[in-house]
C-alpha cells in the first residue's frame, strides 16, 4: 500500500515522493551491486553503481509518468526497481566488456525480460540514451543542453563555455547536432 | 538561412506570426521539410528530456549527499558529546566514589554523635595521599591551633568505653615539639586491632592506621592542634587531642 501511495504521488509529478524513493533504495541497491556483481568497492566502482542507480530512477519516473507500471502488480516496488537495475547492469558489463558474476536478483518472482517502453518516441529515447551514455561527449552535451533546455543565447553560452566567438558556438552547435543525428 | 536553421527557428518559436504561417503552409506541401521538422523536434525533445532527468537526479544526489554529510556530522558530534559525557561521568565517579566515598575514619562515630551536637559542617573527606599537600597548605594559615568545636564536643562527650580501656598517651592537649615522635598507647582487654585516625584541627584526616595497642607516629606534623580517634569496626571508642608546638626559631 505504501508503494502504491508513493507511485501515485510520483505519477502526479511529486518530486519529493520521487526523492523518498531515491533515498529509500540507494543504499540497498549499492549493497546489492557490491554483493552480487563484480563492482569494485572503489570510488570509480561506486560512481558507476550510482550512475546506474540514477538511470533506474529516471526510467522508473518515465514509466510512472507514462502509465507503464502494470508490471508492478506482480512485484514489490523494490523488486521492480532492482529488475530495471539488473537490465542496466547487464548492459553496463556488456558495454564495458566486463564479466559479471551474473547473480540472480533478490527475488526471482519478477524479472523485467525486455527493456520497457517509456512512452517516448524511439528517436527521442535514443537521443536520451545517447546523451546519458556520454557518447556524444561532454562539451556537445553541455552546449546542446544550454541551448535547447536552458534556453541560453549564443553569447551566454560563449561566456559559459569559453568560446572565442559567438560564431564558434554556432558552428559547434551545428556540428554537435550533426553528430547526434548521425549517431541515432 | 538554410533549412535546418529555419526548422530550428520554427521549433524554438522564434518566427514572427507571418513567418510562422508561411512556414506551416510550406510544411503542408514539402514532405522532406516536414520530416526534417519531425526529426529535429524529436531530437530537441530528447535533449530536453535528458536535461530534465539529469537535473532531477543531480538535485537528488546533491540533497542525498548533503543529508548523508549532515548525518555523519551529527553522528560525529554525538560521539564526541558522548565521549566527553563519559569522561565527565568517569572523572566524577573517580572523584566521588573513589576519593569521596572513602569515609573519614571518625565518620561513624561522628555521625552518631552529631545528632545531638548538630555540627556546623561535615568532616571533609581526604586521603593519606593528599595529607602532605593539605598540611603544607594549612601551614600557611594562622588558625592551625584553633579548636574545632565539633571535635571538642566529642572529646567532652561520654563515649562508649570498653571494659578495662585506658588511654596512656597522648594525654589531652599534650604538647610535642615539632619533629618529635608522637607515641599513641592504650590498654584494653580486646585483642582486635583498633583504627587510629589523626585529624587536623580543620577536621581533615592526617593519618589512618590499624594499630594493636601502641603506635609511634614519626612523620613530621606541622605545628598545630590535632585530634585523634580510636575506633573499632562498628564504633568509635575514644577521641583526644594533642598539640605540635611551633619550633623555637619560628615562634620568634
Amino acid at each position: 500500500m505504501a508503494d502504491e501511495l508513493l507511485i501515485n504521488k510520483i505519477k502526479k509529478g511529486d518530486k519529493n515522493a520521487l526523492y523518498e524513493l531515491y533515498k529509500s533504495y540507494k543504499e540497498p541497491f549499492l549493497m546489492y551491486c557490491l554483493k552480487n556483481h563484480s563492482f569494485s568497492n572503489t570510488p570509480e566502482g561506486l560512481h558507476d553503481v550510482e550512475t546506474i542507480y540514477h538511470d533506474i530512477i529516471v526510467k522508473f519516473r518515465r514509466n510512472c509518468m507514462n502509465g507503464k507500471l502494470n508490471e508492478l502488480e506482480k512485484a514489490s516496488l523494490k523488486t521492480y526497481l532492482f529488475s530495471i537495475g539488473n537490465n542496466l547492469i547487464k548492459n553496463y558489463f556488456r558495454d564495458n566488456k566486463l564479466a559479471s558474476q551474473n547473480m540472480p536478483i533478490e527475488s526471482n518472482s519478477f524479472i523485467i525480460s525486455e527493456e520497457p517502453q517509456y512512452g517516448y518516441d524511439d528517436t527521442t529515447l535514443k537521443v536520451i540514451n545517447l546523451l546519458r551514455s556520454g557518447k556524444l561527449g561532454e562539451p556537445c552535451t553541455k552546449l546542446l543542453t544550454y541551448f535547447f533546455y536552458e534556453g541560453l543565447s549564443i553569447p551566454e553560452i560563449q561566456d559559459l563555455l569559453n568560446f572565442p566567438t559567438a560564431n564558434a558556438v554556432s558552428q559547434r552547435k551545428i556540428r554537435c547536432l550533426s553528430k547526434l543525428r548521425a549517431m541515432i | 538561412m538554410d533549412k535546418s536553421e529555419l526548422v530550428e527557428k520554427y521549433l524554438l518559436n522564434q518566427m514572427t506570426p507571418s513567418e510562422r504561417m508561411a512556414f506551416e503552409d510550406r510544411l503542408k506541401t514539402d514532405r522532406s521539410l516536414a520530416d526534417e521538422v519531425d526529426l529535429n523536434k524529436k531530437i530537441i525533445d530528447g535533449i530536453r528530456q535528458y536535461a530534465d532527468e539529469e537535473r532531477i537526479v543531480s538535485s537528488f544526489k546533491e540533497q542525498y549527499d548533503g543529508e548523508q554529510t549532515q548525518a555523519r556530522v551529527r553522528r560525529l558530534v554525538f560521539i564526541r558529546i558522548a565521549a566527553v559525557a563519559l569522561l565527565l561521568i568517569a572523572s566524577t565517579w573517580l572523584l566521588v566514589f573513589y576519593f569521596g566515598s572513602k569515609k573519614a575514619p571518625g565518620e561513624k562515630y561522628i555521625s552518631k554523635q552529631e545528632k545531638k551536637l548538630q555540627p556546623t559542617h561535615p568532616v571533609s573527606p581526604s586521603t593519606k595521599d593528599s595529607t602532605n599537600k593539605n598540611l603544607i597548605a594549612a601551614n600557611n594559615k594562622l588558625d592551625n591551633f584553633s579548636e574545632l568545636a565539633r571535635f571538642e564536643a566529642l572529646i567532652n562527650q561520654e563515649y562508649r568505653s570498653e571494659e578495662g580501656f585506658e588511654v596512656i598517651s597522648p594525654k589531652n592537649t599534650q604538647k610535642y615539639k615539632a619533629g618529635d615522635p608522637i607515641v599513641f598507647r592504650w590498654q584494653r582487654q580486646g585483642t582486635d586491632q583498633l583504627n587510629l585516625v589523626i585529624f587536623s584541627n580543620k577536621g581533615k584526616v592526617v593519618s589512618e592506621q590499624k594499630i594493636p595497642s601502641s603506635f609511634s607516629y614519626k612523620k613530621i606534623l606541622i605545628p598545630g592542634l590535632y585530634y585523634w580517634q580510636l575506633e573499632t569496626e562498628e564504633d568509635a571508642v575514644f577521641m583526644g587531642k594533642f598539640i605540635v608546638q611551633q619550633p623555637v626559631s619560628n615562634a620568634k
